[in-house]
């Protein structure tokens, strides 16, 4: 098999050979009128021919920004994977493309004029700030690799509900910036081609310089020290410059997300060994890979209204072949030392801090249900409902305060028991990617002409989840569900997801809105019935959850010790995995895949000092309902009457909260 | 057991939680009133049922995201007395339960779960897409059904009148028109929706002597989306925009090197016409035909200046 071969050098001929082959089909159909003048086009084109200019500046630039962008990702993410010895680190872990998308919507809605100084420096702007906040957030821990991750994680959650919030208002002004954000690689002029090759340049010889101490992060962590290599100043100028040409990258043609990951994985499994050997094979890989994958976006073009966005196809490309990847790719050696873990003081009496989380809930419930805009004349004056108003609360306001608060709990368990089972702060329901598959069934229900009952939803959306579920385990059973290749699968279904996402908001469906809406965890159509339904669901569920506690006291410790302690490890996690995708499913199906409170619920609890499998699981519950109802509250009044989703606003809510809670660590 | 009590509490706000359910499903069924049934208050959860409503000279009680229907359809103008009831997939229940209208008219693209809706206020889903019928029938007969609700039957018909007197004297006045024309509003910098059969455009085009340029596929709402360089595939047409811009595209478009090559632009056949609502109803088709017929007929030219 020519992936087992030594050196990448078989798999890159085969990406060259197929991209010359995509490149002469897309000049044969594209340009055929040009034929014989292809190289006077390129070189100097007629002004007069509109098609001699058409190909001088669209399809050479767009060639080589794809070529140019490919190599500059997979360089990113080879540096950030060796920084950070994690795997599953690449350019959009950190936050840098969110915060580069975020910078650019603000600036389009509030300062345009910015936008004519050049887009690309605000864009590195908000790529540079994400990243800054990503550092204070983890420079007290030496920017320990897994903090960093999971700052990168929080800030780029956070950015994103934000920019959800600020598309749900202003869809058609900022229509083009869903195609961006998509990743179209369509080029006007060589701006973009020149604005990249300068860059990569300096970042390339920048990144040689760096090449001799950053492959001394192979050895251990003390090892390295023990050589007198100042760890903090090298993850910083290694990790710097992996963000500066993603930013650079994400302003000059937008999110393209899987090229980062993919490229150094494909490089170290087709045999690159050495870190020259991986920056160099990535780069090749990744520079082929989004060209090719561009030139069968263009040969596809001519057949749909539709655009059909570059960075997005990448990611629909390439997340069956990371699961097919996946069983061949061995991620135990690089998985974060547990002496870099979180280690927090240990609360000495949890249990009055639960009665007043539980006290706050229901307060919390109570006030949600009585507060709110009351109509007063058309004038619109907040006022508390009187006992008039009971058909109001119960019929309005009950279903979403309900729902909220048992989606709020469920995802907050499945959290924590994903957490505790696979020990890696990044896990979450949606990481798992069961709330991705569920929100793939819907999409695809509302893309189908199929008529939209809410039945046929939950069929769809419960087919996606036992499909993500299927894959889960085809992928895993052989590795005995080990945590990091878990984890992995998970992801690949997720950037399915939003490469879906990314699609339909390209294609300026007007049903996007609507989507949009659902993504970001909108209770609006919780009914009475649908309610009671969710919170019995709920209630089983919980009570299922929690005599598992010896499990999750046990697992945390690793498989061998939790073996050695007669435990049948494998079974308990199958069992596990089976509560977390039921859980997911019966949240994510009213409420949408939010991932906040799957991932921040438990790490709070965690914060507040609730150690005990016990503990952790009944505070991060209290935590994810309390969250939820305040979230739901405030989607529905903080614009009045435009309805937030309550996701969104968890996300807001929780966000600042958790980064708090991790500069204090 | 102190150390079950934390689980005892948890269980006991789930079972309260439901109990609240069922008794909340029973006030619930006890609540439902009698109304009398002359749809006088009319909210519009969508923008061209919205604009067909004040065309007839129906005060509509609601209507959806009034800010940018403001900026996307602009005319005709919904009353100051009217109330915003948020987006348009999510018209507030809160706000609509506390005074229902007599009527709330939907389309089917933002209706899922109507059977809800209904437990406050009578729901009709009136549409003039998602229909088997060609654009301009759907719109009449969307038309005379909003009229048939309202008692505006007579308004109707003129305003039915008024448009195709205006689409016939189109018709003359572009019957030399032998140019093709693309139609399009801007998407960003590099892509533009170009619009095809299906919608308001496709009636002008079938309607007058005007041929569309753009042969290619389109969505269900009769356009396609394009790079701005498929422009080029018709050198000799004309190009229509439909205003607005998404915001920094006028800026960025000055910066386009195919833009500026298009031999439209260089040779100025280049027009702007104001914001009309392609999906809309009469009244955006009667704009949407006089600003057409403007920016067509030879005493235009001085119209291809930049907006």
């Amino acid at each position: 098999m020519t992936l087992r071969a030594k050196t990448p050098a078989w798999f890159a001929a085969c990406l060259a050979l197929l991209a010359l082959v995509l490149g002469y089909a897309t000049l044969e159909t594209q340009f055929a009128d040009l034929s014989g003048h292809w190289w006077q086009a390129i070189v100097a084109p007629d002004d007069g021919q509109i098609r001699q200019i058409v190909m001088h500046y669209t399809f050479v630039p767009r060639l080589l920004v794809a070529l140019l962008g490919g190599a500059a990702l997979a360089l990113a993410g080879c540096l950030m994977q060796q920084v950070l010895r994690n795997p599953l680190a690449s350019p959009a872990t950190l936050g840098v493309t969110s915060g580069a998308q975020l910078a650019l919507v603000i600036a389009t809605l509030w300062a345009p004029s910015w936008m004519l100084a050049g887009k690309e420096w605000i864009a590195l702007v908000g790529g540079i700030v994400a990243t800054l906040l990503v550092f204070a957030l983890s420079w007290k821990r030496r920017l320990a690799p897994m903090v960093v991750v999971l700052s990168g994680m929080v800030v780029s959650l956070y950015f994103s509900a934000i920019n959800s919030a600020l598309l749900l208002f202003h869809q058609e002004s900022l229509s083009g910036l869903f195609i961006w954000g998509s990743g179209a690689l369509s080029q006007d002029n060589w701006h973009d081609t020149r604005f990249l090759i300068l860059r990569l340049a300096i970042v390339v010889v920048l990144a040689l310089l760096l090449l001799r101490p950053l492959s001394l992060l192979d050895l251990e962590e003390d090892g390295a020290r023990s050589l007198g290599i100042s760890l903090r100043k090298l993850r910083f100028a290694g990790l710097g410059l992996g963000i500066f040409i993603t930013a650079c990258v994400v302003s000059a043609i937008g999110l393209i997300g899987f090229i980062g990951l993919a490229a150094p994985a494909l490089a170290r499994l087709s045999g690159a060994r050495t870190l020259p050997q991986r920056l160099v094979w990535s780069m090749i890989l990744g520079a082929l890979l989004l060209a090719v994958t561009d030139f069968a976006v263009q040969q596809l073009a001519p057949f749909t209204a539709s655009l059909l966005p570059t960075g997005a196809m990448t990611a629909a490309l390439g997340a069956p072949l990371l699961l097919w990847l996946l069983p061949r790719l061995k991620v135990g050696g690089t998985r974060p030392t547990p002496s870099t873990g979180l280690t927090l003081p240990r609360e000495s009496r949890p249990q009055r801090r639960l009665w007043i989380l539980a006290g706050l809930t229901i307060v919390a419930c109570a006030l949600a249900l009585v507060v709110g805009f009351m109509l007063d004349a058309h004038s619109r004056v907040p006022s508390l409902a009187g006992l008039d108003d009971l058909a109001l609360i119960v019929d309005w306001r009950l279903p979403r305060v309900a729902t909220a608060a048992a989606a709020g709990l469920m995802l907050a368990l499945a959290g924590t028991l994903l957490q505790r089972m696979t020990g890696n702060p990044m896990a979450s329901p949606e990481v798992l990617g069961i709330s991705a598959g569920v929100a793939i069934g819907v999409i695809a229900l509302m893309l189908l002409p199929l008529g939209i009952a809410p039945l046929s939803g939950s069929v769809m959306g419960f087919s996606g989840a036992v499909v993500a579920l299927l894959v889960l385990i085809v992928c895993n059973r052989r590795s005995g569900f080990a945590p990091e290749r878990l984890l992995l699968t998970g992801i690949a279904i997720s950037s399915l997801l939003d490469a879906m996402r990314a699609i339909v908001l390209a294609s300026e469906d007007p049903r996007a809105q609507q989507l949009l809406s659902w993504l970001g965890g909108s209770t609006y159509y919780a009914s009475l019935t649908s309610t009671a339904w969710i919170a019995v669901i709920a209630l089983v569920l919980t009570l299922l959850t929690l005599p598992l506690q010896r499990w999750l006291t046990l697992l945390p410790l690793g498989a061998p010790t939790a073996k050695a302690l007669g435990m049948d490890v494998d079974r308990s996690r199958l069992l596990l995995l089976a509560l977390v995708a039921l859980l997911t499913v019966a949240a994510t199906l009213v409420i949408g895949p939010l991932s906040f409170i799957g991932l921040m619920a438990p790490h709070m609890a965690r914060l507040m000092g609730f150690h005990g499998a016990r503990h952790q699981l009944i505070g991060a519950g209290l935590l994810g309902m309390l969250i939820m109802v305040t979230a739901d509250w405030l989607g529905r009044n903080l614009f009045f009457p435009y309805q937030l989703p309550a996701g969104l606003i968890a996300a807001l809510i929780g966000g600042v909260y958790f980064m708090w809670g991790l500069r204090r660590l | 057991m102190s150390r079950a009590r934390p689980f005892i509490v948890l269980s006991a706000i789930c079972l309260v939680w439901v109990m609240v359910l069922m008794s909340g499903l029973a006030i619930a069924s006890m609540g439902a009133q009698a109304r009398d049934d002359s749809p006088g208050r009319i909210a519009a959860s969508n923008w061209t049922v919205a604009e067909t409503l004040v065309a007839l000279g129906v005060e509509p009680y609601a209507v959806s995201d009034i800010p940018n229907y403001d900026e996307w359809v602009k005319a005709p103008a919904i009353p100051a007395s009217t109330l915003d009831m948020g987006l348009r997939n999510e018209p507030n229940l809160e706000m609509l339960a506390q005074d229902p209208p007599d009527l709330l008219i939907t389309s089917a693209l933002f209706s899922r779960d109507n059977a809800r809706l209904e437990r406050l206020m009578p729901v009709k889903v009136i549409d003039n897409f998602s229909t088997d019928q060609p654009y301009y029938e759907a719109t009449l007969a969307m038309t005379r059904e909003i009229a048939r609700l309202t008692g505006r039957q007579s308004q109707a018909e003129i305003l039915i009148a008024e448009t195709n007197q205006i689409l016939d004297r189109a018709a003359q006045e572009l019957k030399d028109a032998a140019t093709p024309l693309y139609i399009v509003q801007f998407s960003d910098a590099q892509h533009v929706r170009v619009f095809g059969q299906g919608n308001m455009i496709g009636t002008l085009f079938s309607r007058t002597a005007l041929t569309n340029a753009w042969t290619g596929p389109t969505n269900a709402w009769g356009y396609a989306s394009i790079p701005i360089d498929r422009l080029a595939e018709r050198p000799e047409a004309r190009i229509v925009i439909i205003k607005p811009y998404p915001r920094g595209v006028g800026d960025e478009l000055a910066k386009n090197q195919v833009w500026q090559h298009l031999p439209a632009v260089r040779e100025g056949r280049v027009s702007y016409i104001d914001p009309v609502w392609p999906y809309g109803g009469l009244i955006s088709l009667q704009r949407l035909a006089r600003s057409l017929v403007e920016v067509s007929t030879p005493s235009s030219a001085a119209m291809e200046s930049h907006p």
